[in-house]
């Protein structure tokens, strides 16, 4: 039978899950090899792979918020379907020592982020010269390297690590953090000053996927 | 110092406004593991060819690290 | 609750993140959506090693000039070809898992 993973979480961890998902279906606390996992399962599958309407999203969503609140979770891209709990166990356990070792290592730590973006478009430049062309290219992405390092600043002490994606229109930030640092990022966030013609919004803070290394197993 | 209109806003996780759906739907959709990274190719409703982006994926990303390491300039 | 010994063949490959979707009428533009993003990205990536090159100051003038100009007919090319198949630059932001990342939206 189909299954659906929410994500992952340190069995030893207490919680309370909310006990619906996605589609309004059950959702499952399945153990292994020192592990909790989340899920739900349908007998198709059609319920998470239809189009990924804003109401399965959000259900899903809810569900991860409401684990993380409380525990370090390692959350799962949606729909990650498995064909049943054999596939899941056998994927548990080639995938567990990674996943401890990332709930170990990331447990307290939560992530913000703060996206930039100029109001107009980047100027494309004009111009006939290969030379000139990459000179304004790099000047923009300067221009943006500044601003970062502003932000960075800032931030300060508060935050462990940056990552930072050059976006067309500006930059997308991720903090890694202590959870219990984040009022101390918020208070610096409010005092830094930004360059005009530039707009910013933040979110979080969210379970650190921005900082996993990529190496899948 | 002055923060002015453009003050960050940070959005609440459990807020639903328009702002945060946006956000959701990124990390819902394009964060967090992935067990398998497959484009699927399909025709009229057919999936016919699976294209496994793992190796790629994994060596760009680490090329991409070390062409733009993530830290930034060092600070004084 | 019955659950089935076997795994259905359909579901025996973990389900795609990213999907491309065509018709028979619009399967060129679907083709085009992978190969422009696929495109962008690297474009992005010459960009950068570029300007690392060009700063790191061993670079003739010469050569500086051919890559930009090389970079710069390749964005206008990857423009022309989204605008040929009806793509907007946000089209070429596809899903391709993590490597999405690298292109942002």
């Amino acid at each position: 039978m189909p299954v659906l993973v929410y994500c992952v979480a340190e069995a030893s961890a207490p919680l309370n899950w909310p006990r619906t998902g996605v589609g309004g279906l059950p959702v499952y606390r399945v153990e292994h090899s020192g592990l909790a996992v989340f899920v739900s399962r349908d007998s198709t599958s059609d319920v998470w792979t239809r189009p990924a309407g804003r109401e399965s999203v959000l259900e899903f969503h809810q569900v991860l918020r409401q684990l993380f609140q409380s525990v370090s979770i390692l959350p799962f891209r949606f729909p990650t379907i498995l064909s049943g709990d054999r596939e899941l166990a056998a994927h548990l356990e080639s995938a567990s020592q990674r996943y401890k070792h990332l709930l170990e290592k990331y447990g307290t730590s939560v992530q913000l982020e703060v996206l930039v973006s100029a109001l107009e478009k980047p100027r494309t430049p004009r111009t006939e010269s290969g030379t000139e062309y990459l000179r304004t290219r790099k000047n923009q992405r300067n221009e943006w390297n500044e601003i970062v390092a502003g932000l960075e600043a800032v931030a300060g002490s508060a935050v462990i690590e940056w990552r930072v994606r050059s976006l067309p229109k500006g930059v997308r930030c991720f903090a890694r953090l202590e959870r219990d640092s984040v009022e101390q990022f918020n208070a610096a966030i409010k005092t830094w000053k930004l360059p005009a013609g530039c707009v910013a919004r933040g979110s979080g803070p969210w379970p650190v996927t921005e900082f996993f290394p990529l190496d899948q197993s | 110092m002055n923060a002015g209109s453009g003050a960050v806003h940070f959005t609440d996780q459990s807020g639903c406004d328009q702002l945060s759906l946006v956000d959701i739907l990124d990390h819902v959709l394009n964060q967090g593991i992935m067990i398998r990274g497959n484009l699927v190719i399909s025709l009229a409703g057919v999936d016919l060819v699976y294209v496994g982006l793992d190796v790629m994926l994994t060596s760009i990303e680490t090329a991409m690290r070390h062409l733009n390491p993530p830290a930034l300039p060092a600070k004084k | 609750m019955q659950e089935s010994l076997e795994p259905k063949p359909e579901l025996e490959a973990s389900l795609p993140q990213s999907r491309i979707d065509c018709t028979p009428d619009n399967i060129e533009q679907g083709l085009a959506k992978l190969v422009l993003s696929l495109m962008e990205l690297l474009r992005q990536l010459l960009e950068r090693q570029a300007i690392r090159r060009m700063e790191g100051g061993s670079l003739t003038d010469q050569q500086i000039e051919d890559m930009g100009q090389a970079l710069m007919k390749l964005e206008a090319k990857i423009h022309e070809l989204a605008d040929h198949f009806s793509l907007s630059p946000a089209d070429l932001n596809l899903d391709l898992g993590p490597i999405g990342h690298l292109l942002e939206k």
